[in-house]
């Protein structure tokens, strides 16, 4: 039996399946979710090397979990929950400067013309001044930023795994959408790519 | 600092829209909303392009190093470990299962039914003297016994003093869970060698000699004990 043999199961069939100590579903499970989770944890305390302690930690804390985990909410808002909460132990760890990611104004303007075809390059460049956009927003935006528009999380979900009430996020998905817009403009990305 | 208001609270709503998160009742409103407002159609059109945009950035980062896998699974061993250790000693859950555990044990050395019938009236009043807050606090180095919580302090009743070394690497737990089954409680101690002095109290049919037997029976956690007399 291997990982794919899992693929079609629910993230709840899964979780029981790991029940007592079934390595192969456990593994499966970790598979599902590393790279969201850490994808999500590098927008948050943006370093590669933390990023993966805490993700380990997390998936740790899945393990110790999954003998009490109810089902009293989905799997994912159960495991992001818990990536919050060490998120938020992980960033106390890092200086404000590693925090603020690299200024914007650092970034290259214009295009090298050996990148490619202008089409690419111009996805590229509007995707690494995002990236960077999005790590000038505070913690707290840029950890949104990543719920509601990389993970599509809905706005009740966001508010159980944050402990914040569902109209506090959809302020701050709000605000950090205007903020991240207003970075993009100012360096020179148009209203028609955005 | 923070922009200004959306004119339209539909506009907040333009991520989960997108999204099809909503509520059907909220996403029939947002729908006829976008109808006839440019505003939030323009909304619509900038949450569309940035969700983009994010998961094109977001989705291009590497992932996590097969190496986190190898170290979460040696730290899930660690911790079955620390687990199976437990387990295998006598742990207190609930009032109830504390107060059985205790007089199985007794049961298990055979003691005089008289003296079950006695502590079963006195059972309460056991469990309380277990529980009570520590007194005669002495100044101790750290990482003794006293100071990861087992209760101490001086029997109101005459008792039979046992003097016990137990093993270094014994855990808090199984060592209190011991003391607590043998109706005990630890008085004085650590000496500078690790050495405590635990209480009993003086009832018919109670021995030093039982209980010395059954300190014995638990060569993992105690190392050596002596009666020092009453
Ligand atoms: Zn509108």
């Amino acid at each position: 039996m291997n990982a794919t043999h899992w693929q079609d199961v629910t993230d709840l069939d899964l979780l029981k399946a790991c029940l007592p100590d079934n390595q192969q579903a456990f593994e499966a499970l970790y598979q599902r979710y590393e790279k969201r989770v850490f994808h999500y944890l590098m927008t948050v305390v943006n370093d590669a090397t933390l990023a993966e302690e805490i993700l380990v930690d997390v998936m740790l804390a899945v393990w110790k979990g999954l003998t009490t985990f109810q089902g009293q909410s989905k799997v994912s808002t159960w495991i992001f929950g818990i990536a919050h909460h060490k998120a938020v132990d992980g960033l106390r760890k890092v200086t404000s400067q590693q925090r603020g990611g690299i200024p914007i104004d650092d970034i290259v303007e214009s295009p090298d013309p050996k990148d490619g075809p202008f089409e690419e390059t111009n996805k590229n460049r509007l995707a690494e001044l995002t990236n960077q956009a999005m790590m000038n927003l505070s913690a707290d935006h840029r950890e949104i930023v990543h719920m509601a528009f990389y993970e599509g999380q809905s706005y009740p979900e966001i508010s159980e795994l944050l402990g914040i009430p569902v109209n506090t996020v959809k302020t701050r998905v709000y605000y950090a959408k205007q903020q991240l817009k207003k970075t993009l403009q100012h360096h020179g990305v148009k209203e028609d790519i955005l | 600092m923070e922009p200004e208001q959306p004119l339209h609270t539909e506009a907040m709503l333009l991520p989960e829209y997108v999204n099809r998160t909503l509520s059907s009742e909220e996403e029939q409103q947002v729908a006829s909303h976008l109808q006839t407002c440019v505003t939030c159609q323009q909304e619509l059109q900038e949450v569309t392009n940035m969700q983009a945009a994010i998961k094109h950035t977001i989705a291009q980062r590497p992932g996590p190093s097969p190496a986190a896998f190898s170290t979460l699974m040696r730290r899930i061993e660690q911790e079955k470990q620390t687990q199976g250790e437990k387990n295998t000693q006598p742990t207190t859950s609930s009032w109830w299962e504390t107060v059985e555990s205790a007089f199985r044990s007794l049961f298990e050395i055979q003691w005089v039914p008289a003296l079950a019938s006695v502590l079963i009236v006195g059972q309460a009043f056991l469990l309380l003297s277990l529980i009570g807050t520590p007194e005669g606090q002495q100044g101790q180095g750290s990482g003794t016994i006293y100071e990861r919580g087992i209760p101490q302090g001086t029997p109101a009743t005459p008792s039979l003093k046992i003097e016990v070394q137990f093993v270094e690497t014994a855990q808090e737990r199984p060592i209190r869970g011991l003391v607590r089954d043998l109706g005990g409680r630890i008085i004085d101690g650590p000496t500078e060698d690790g050495r405590y002095t635990l209480g009993f109290p003086i009832s018919p049919g109670l021995s030093s000699d039982s209980i010395l037997t059954m300190l014995g029976k638990h060569p993992e956690l105690v190392q050596k004990a002596q009666l020092l007399g009453p």
